[in-house]
């Protein structure tokens, strides 16, 4: 029993000040019934963070003299996978203090919010986009180090102060000389941009230079390690054709899948067996990462992740169905089932997470694939809901106005043009029904 | 919360389980004060913070670093001041956000061209309430959450801020006084009647 306050809360005596706190603690009283679910959900859901050791010895014998003092210390540093994996959860040890990479073993991750962090007293910025997690590495020499665990990272290294800047991912190595970049790193996939300056790339005996507007991509893992070459070559002799894309810039292509495609068709066969007779999404789901672990590398991928994040929604397990839609759609920007998935995340945020923040993009994305048909009038039509649920009017307004351009007589049309009405009044929220 | 985890009057069941890292005591723990910590980040957030994103990060610390806590912890203290640096940190990113944006973007400032007469909505309110709050200084600003919005006595918000009862006294009486500036700044009109 909580003993009671001799001198409990007094409120303000003056008039004004009172009518203010009373106001205040009306307008800031929401309903946080939902904040809490979500939290608690995001609390639940399992990192996507892989673990995987960190430590590449690379071969610097063919380096240029400039790169020979980074890549030795690269070659005796020790190795930094000894400490305990890198989750989600490990990210508050860098929260209390500013976002800072500051030592070696600092980590930064963004989960559903780009984050920006500071490295060398700001010399250098790293924005990570979601779902993405950062660490820092011990110096490479005089070159303060960084190893982008998953996700993507936008770095930012222009500046003079900053002579150079390691970032890592897996086996490869870049070393940033004033410049800006973009790495991915989403399941063995590792791609790199350069948005500005140039940017040597180190992976295995392989070093290679690009500038401003070209991209590099690790040719697939398949491949084996051991036998890495330039992207060009590997891509002419899987028999794939130009290295280059029509930009001109440098694009390997991955090499065909090898597998065995009887027994990966089998065991997709009997996924698709499993759900057309009913099965549980829970019991699909073990299905689907069974087939996934046995054949990473089967023709069916792609729907059999498909599958999963459809038994996933279906399971309830709306935060991870969520973000492994958009780790779907990272990985697979071409697949046929991209636009489906999208459709699912969009959904599944507006709809189940009842997050207008999430769907948002989703939405977007959707509007510029479906274009003016039927669909397309659906999603400007949900873009417009979860638009002015942000508070964004114009763009509520103008999506609104696409949808009825595409589909006037849809089934949306009646609301899209209500809720138009709502918007141009400015006096209403715009919601139908209201 | 504020009957099953405050300042060390009877430990929680809880407690010794999350210590050792049990999973029902960690819910159990998270039920029992995500609720306060959700109300702090949405009353103390600011512009351009997702209190959801704070409330979710306040709650990893505590989890990670709940093994640490001595006998007879003041939980509510503890979160408190977990929660009060996680924030300074989204605040300090949402300010350069705001600047690096010039001004751009949904959240980054509150509409004071918008007439609150016409209806803003609750979450517009919010907004402006959270901007009028913003206008205080940090310490003005928690003290006025916290004994004037929260309603909790000045020992109680002495004991969140480790400061003496005098101290929040003093505190609640400035920050009482920069009230009426920090609307005027920020365009703040309690329930759409003018202040003057």
């Amino acid at each position: 029993m909580t003993p009671v306050d001799p001198k409990p809360h007094q409120p303000p005596e003056d008039l004004q000040v009172r009518e203010l706190v009373d106001s205040l603690r009306r307008d800031l009283v929401t309903d946080e019934s939902l904040t809490i679910h979500r939290v608690e959900q995001r609390l639940q859901t399992p990192s996507p963070v892989p673990r995987r050791p960190l430590w590449i010895p690379v071969g610097a014998a063919t380096a240029a003299l400039a790169a020979l003092l980074v890549l030795a210390v690269l070659l005796i540093r020790p190795p930094v996978s000894d400490g305990p994996p890198v989750e989600l959860a490990d990210v508050p040890e860098a929260a209390p203090g500013p976002l800072v990479l500051a030592a070696a073993g600092d980590v930064v991750s963004a989960v559903t919010d780009e984050k920006t962090a500071l490295v060398e007293g700001g010399a250098a910025r790293a924005t990570l986009a979601p779902d993405s997690v950062l660490r820092r590495l011990e110096d490479v020499g005089q070159a303060p180090a960084l190893m982008l665990e998953h996700g993507t990272v936008t770095v930012n290294a222009e500046k003079a102060s900053l002579r150079r800047l390691v970032v890592e991912a897996d086996d490869v190595s870049l070393v940033a000389i004033g410049s800006s970049f973009q790495l991915e790193r989403v399941d063995d996939r590792i791609a790199v941009e350069v948005l500005s300056g140039r940017v040597e790339v180190h992976h295995g005996d392989e070093r290679i230079e690009i500038g401003a507007g070209e991209r590099w991509q690790r040719p697939s893992l398949s491949v084996g390690r051991g036998d890495s070459k330039p992207a060009s070559e590997n891509a002419y002799d899987e028999g794939l054709g130009d290295a280059r894309d029509g930009a001109g810039r440098l694009v390997a292509s991955p090499p065909p899948p090898r597998v065995n495609v009887n027994d990966a068709d089998v065991a997709f066969l009997a996924l698709l067996d499993a759900r057309d007779s009913g099965a549980t999404p829970d019991e699909l789901i073990v299905r689907a990462d069974a087939y996934l672990s046995a054949h990473p590398d089967g023709h069916f991928v792609e729907e059999a992740e498909a599958t999963r994040l459809e038994a996933l929604a279906d399971a309830g397990r709306y935060a991870e169905a969520f973000v492994k839609a958009g780790e779907f759609c990272r990985a697979h920007p071409a697949s046929p089932r991209r636009t489906q998935i999208l459709w699912l995340q969009a959904t599944v945020a507006r709809d189940r997470l009842k997050d207008c923040e999430l769907a948002l993009p989703v939405y977007r994305e959707l509007v510029a694939l479906e274009g003016e048909t039927a669909a397309g009038a659906e999603a400007n039509y949900f873009l417009a809901v979860c638009a002015l649920e942000r508070g964004l009017r114009t763009e509520a307004a103008q999506a609104l106005n696409r949808s009825l351009a595409a589909s006037p007589d849809g089934p949306y049309g009646g609301p899209a043009r209500e809720m138009l009405d709502g918007i141009e009044d400015n006096g209403g929220s715009g919601t139908p029904g209201e | 919360m504020r009957q099953g985890a405050n300042s060390g009057v009877g430990e929680p069941a809880w407690l010794a389980g999350l210590r050792e890292g049990r999973p029902q005591d960690r819910e159990a723990f998270v039920a029992a004060t995500l609720p306060q910590v959700v109300g702090w980040c949405n009353r103390l957030s600011g512009p351009g913070v997702d209190g959801e994103d704070v409330a979710h990060e306040v709650m990893l610390i505590a989890l990670d670093k709940a093994h640490a806590l001595g006998p007879e912890p003041n939980i509510q203290g503890w979160l408190f001041a977990i929660t009060r640096r996680v924030l300074a940190n989204y605040r300090r990113r949402a300010w350069v956000k705001r600047i690096r944006d010039t001004f751009g973007g949904p959240d980054a400032f509150v509409d004071k061209t918008s007439n609150p007469e016409q209806a803003l909505g609750a979450r517009q309110r919010a907004d402006l309430a959270r901007a009028c709050l913003d206008q205080l200084s940090r310490r003005h600003r928690e003290v006025l959450v916290l004994y004037d919005l929260e309603e909790r006595s000045a020992r109680e918000v002495g004991e969140l801020l480790d400061i003496r009862e005098d101290a929040v006294r003093a505190l609640v009486m400035r920050a009482r006084r920069n009230l009426k500036r920090a609307a005027r700044k920020a365009g703040y009109r309690p329930d759409g009647k003018g202040l003057e």
